[in-house]
């Protein structure tokens, strides 16, 4: 078979991603921690499980929405990072107030999108693993113990195996040949369609995780369904308008 | 009074078999004429009040409950006999599995074939291509159904735990249940003690054990047990097929309960699923047919196949049949613990004798006729099948009825009104995704695997040939996508019960899909040689069956010591 590169076609913002978190590598720690300091601070609130709690984490994010927006021009694999931070912390969250078979699929799922999302949060990922018997809901035998961490990690395992077999058969990707070449060479990705494209789509993925974040749990019902999507199309607005201003 | 009606012989032309479900609720029959002419009666003790033995508005003669159902149960043999294997078949021809393929299916199966044949002379390759597709994309639509299923079924307010409000004893209705035997003789006395602790008043049980004739040792068990002077008892005359669904056909007509509900020899219903079934009932809309109790097993942790049968059963009930509730959607009902209506079953004549899943037919029949069924939130416990061999039998029955189960409502119509193009598309995936996939899937995935497997030996370009273009991706996609969703389903079905100590078995799933392959080739054979033979399933071999035997033997004696005493 024909090797060719399985990022090709890939979105604008994916393949930036990956050429993102190639380039920051070796500031992938650094990103991590900056990213834990903002994402940690919100997770306390995350999962909320009163109307103010969820009115709360929303208002948080819309009034970080110029500050997160100027951490993109600057370094957009924060942004990624960030994202995917986010989504394993709500994850989280909600594992935390709504143990069940609901909130750990969930967070298995939210784990192996994460490392897709951002390279970057796999730093986080020893800890994560490591804690991972305190998170169970099933602590009455170590066998739920073990039933529990597999249940959670599995997809990510599944993905890595599903990503190598057909790496196998097409081969890895060529980080050299374009369109990573291209995308290293722009540098910032900031001031040209291309940085737009990252740049939207970095705060689009951050106001999807915002909105999963923060959106209604039961008992909100609809009213709180329609201030989340009303927040989110709001900062979006405040994001473009950020970037516009610095940019 | 009883001397008296043994002595004096009952007179057949005054009762009539279609007036057997008048004499069942009345709990009267007409039993002979008295010297002026006028008609004795035979009553039930139950319908009898103390003043009308006093004072008889006209000649009774009160017997037993039992008495009274061993009585028709004489009379009317011969014809419910013919009515249990016959009533579906005569009365809705196209419903019945009796004949598995209609004129107009078995002429275009013949057409495909015939077409398929001269394509593969003239074109084998692009035939061979033409067919992967379909296979892909009937595989890639089965697994996007099932993640919509299980995406509902992880969202609790798409499927809400709605539990009805429990009924005083005197609201509560009379429930007929139905238990079935064929060698079964070991389960007796832990099914005997599952039946004991249900939770429902007495007088308003009016539970029935179904005996077949040529099971002289089941009945000789139950005989030894004292079963007679609990439950009523009945022995169901040889004829053809003989089947689970014959069985019950035979003694529906006799139930006095207005719900009905069929438990298996070794089950265990937790003991309060009676009452939440009557509450869900009266609680429910008229189109409710139906309310289906969850099933698993007592003991799930004993092997890894038990294990893989639980995480089965825990995807099927507590996930995938809540959602499809859910859509809409038809329910294939599980063999056991089905309550229904008994006059809507009978309206649409009962079981399919001829169908081996008659449980799954049912379900299909319900929703097209315009019923809904709901799950309860009860769970009946069975015992997992230990052994590969008792496993595979049981397997290829379940894969033969559902293959029965497609080609007939393949060619029935709905009799429901009309259907939302959202519901009528659920309707049709459950039927065709759900139930057909099972065995299709079981079917296929040997030849696939065998071709995978084959090019990852030896890299060969005949195996490429079959994949061009776009059609890799989408192979490529149903493989990877495709198997570790099925592994992850079954990793999470258990969940809902917390019962995560299970989870890591799922990562024997294909060895599991390997058996379910051979069963639906036993399946496949038997369908063309043996279409309503009921593979039976041997129940009581676990190491848990025989404890559980063993203590239920242990109580009973207590019991009898007691009574003795």
């Amino acid at each position: 078979m024909t090797p060719v590169s399985s990022t090709a076609s890939a979105p604008v913002g994916l393949a930036s991603a990956t050429d993102l978190a190639t380039a920051l590598l070796p500031s992938a720690g650094l990103s991590a921690a900056a990213g834990l300091l903002v994402v940690g601070a919100l997770a306390w609130t995350v999962g909320p499980r009163r109307r103010l709690d969820a009115r709360l984490i929303r208002t948080i994010l819309v009034l970080l929405n110029p500050v997160v927006a100027l951490a993109a021009l600057t370094a957009p694999a924060i942004l990624y990072l960030l994202a995917a931070a986010l989504l394993i912390f709500d994850g989280l969250g909600r594992l935390r107030t709504e143990p069940g078979d609901s909130a750990t699929v969930g967070l298995g799922l939210r784990i192996a999108g994460g490392a897709v999302l951002s390279n970057g949060v796999l730093a986080l990922y020893p800890l994560l693993l490591a804690s991972t018997p305190a998170l169970s809901p099933w602590r009455d035998e170590s066998r739920k113990i073990r039933g529990f961490s597999l249940i959670l990690w599995t997809p990510l395992a599944m993905l890595a195996i599903g990503a190598g077999y057909l790496a196998w058969i097409w081969g890895w990707p060529d980080l050299t040949a374009a369109p990573y070449a291209a995308r290293r060479a722009l540098g910032g990705l900031t001031q040209d369609a291309a940085g737009l494209g990252g740049g939207m789509m970095a705060l689009s993925l951050i106001g999807l995780a915002a909105v999963a974040s923060g959106r209604p749990r039961r008992g909100l019902k609809k009213k709180g369904n329609f201030e989340g999507g009303a927040l989110w199309v709001l900062w979006i607005l405040g994001g473009i308008l950020a970037w516009l201003l610095v940019a | 009074m009883r001397d008296a009606m043994k002595r004096d012989t009952l007179e057949p032309q005054l009762q009539s078999f279609a007036e057997l479900r008048h004499y069942v609720k009345e709990r009267r029959l007409p039993f002979r004429r008295c010297q002026y002419g006028q008609i004795e009666y035979l009553a039930g003790n139950r319908s009898v009040s103390a003043d009308q033995r006093k004072f008889p508005l006209r000649p009774i003669i009160v017997v037993s409950e039992t008495e009274f159902s061993q009585t028709l149960l004489r009379r009317f043999s011969t014809e419910m006999t013919e009515a249990a294997r016959s009533t579906l078949r005569q009365t809705r021809p196209k419903d019945s599995a009796h004949r598995l393929l209609n004129a107009s299916q078995s002429v275009g199966l013949l057409l495909i074939l015939t077409v398929l044949s001269v394509a593969f002379y003239h074109a084998p390759l692009m035939t061979l291509i033409g067919a992967n597709a379909v296979a892909t994309f009937y595989y890639i639509a089965i697994i996007a159904f099932r993640v919509r299923l299980a995406a509902l079924a992880l969202n609790p307010d798409a499927t809400p735990n709605f539990a009805a409000p429990a009924l005083e004893n005197h609201a509560l209705p009379v429930i007929t249940v139905l238990v079935p035997l064929f060698d079964e003789a070991d389960c007796l006395p832990t099914l005997a003690l599952a039946l004991d602790k249900i939770d429902y008043p007495r007088e308003k049980l009016d539970i029935k054990l179904i005996f077949e004739e040529a099971d002289s040792r089941t009945r000789a068990a139950a005989t030894a047990l004292n079963l007679g002077d609990r439950f009523e008892l009945i022995i169901t005359p040889r004829s053809h097929p003989q089947t689970k669904p014959k069985a019950c056909n035979f003694a529906l007509p006799l139930s006095r309960g207005s719900l009905v509900v069929v438990y298996d020899a070794e089950d265990e219903p937790e003991p309060d699923q009676i009452r939440k079934a009557a509450a869900a009932f009266a609680a429910a809309a008229a189109d409710v047919a139906c309310v289906q109790a969850r099933l698993n097993f007592y003991n799930a942790d004993e092997n890894w196949l038990t294990r893989l049968f639980a995480l089965e059963y825990a995807l099927w009930f507590d996930n995938l049949l809540p959602a499809l509730q859910r859509v809409n959607a038809p329910i294939p009902l599980g063999g056991t613990s089905n309550f229904l209506r008994t006059q809507t079953l009978l309206e649409l004549g009962g079981w399919d004798a001829y169908n081996v899943t008659e449980d799954a037919d049912l379900g299909m029949r319900l929703a097209r006729a315009g019923y809904r069924t709901e799950l309860l939130d009860s769970t009946t416990f069975e015992e997992a099948n230990c052994s590969t061999g008792n496993w595979l039998r049981q397997r290829s029955r379940w894969m033969k009825g559902y293959m029965q189960t497609w080609a007939v409502h393949l060619r029935a119509s709905s009799d429901a009104k009309k259907q939302s193009l959202r519901e009528s598309l659920s309707a049709k995936a459950s039927v065709h995704l759900f139930l057909a996939g099972n065995f299709f899937s079981a079917l296929i995935n040997p030849l696939l695997w065998a071709i995978f497997v084959w090019w990852l030996a030896t890299g060969t370009k005949a195996v490429e040939a079959l994949f061009p273009g776009p059609l890799l991706g989408l192979n490529l996609f149903a493989l990877i996508a495709g198997n570790f969703l099925f592994i992850y389903l079954a990793m999470i079905a258990p969940l809902k019960r917390g019962w995560t100590h299970l989870a890591p078995a799922a990562l024997l799933a294909p060895a599991y899909w390997w058996l379910t392959s051979m069963a639906a080739y036993r399946a496949l054979f038997q369908l063309v040689f043996r279409p309503f033979f009921w593979e039976k399933t041997r129940h009581g071999i676990s190491a848990a069956a025989k404890l559980k035997r063993a203590q239920a033997t242990g109580s009973q004696e207590r019991s009898c010591d007691n009574r003795g005493d």
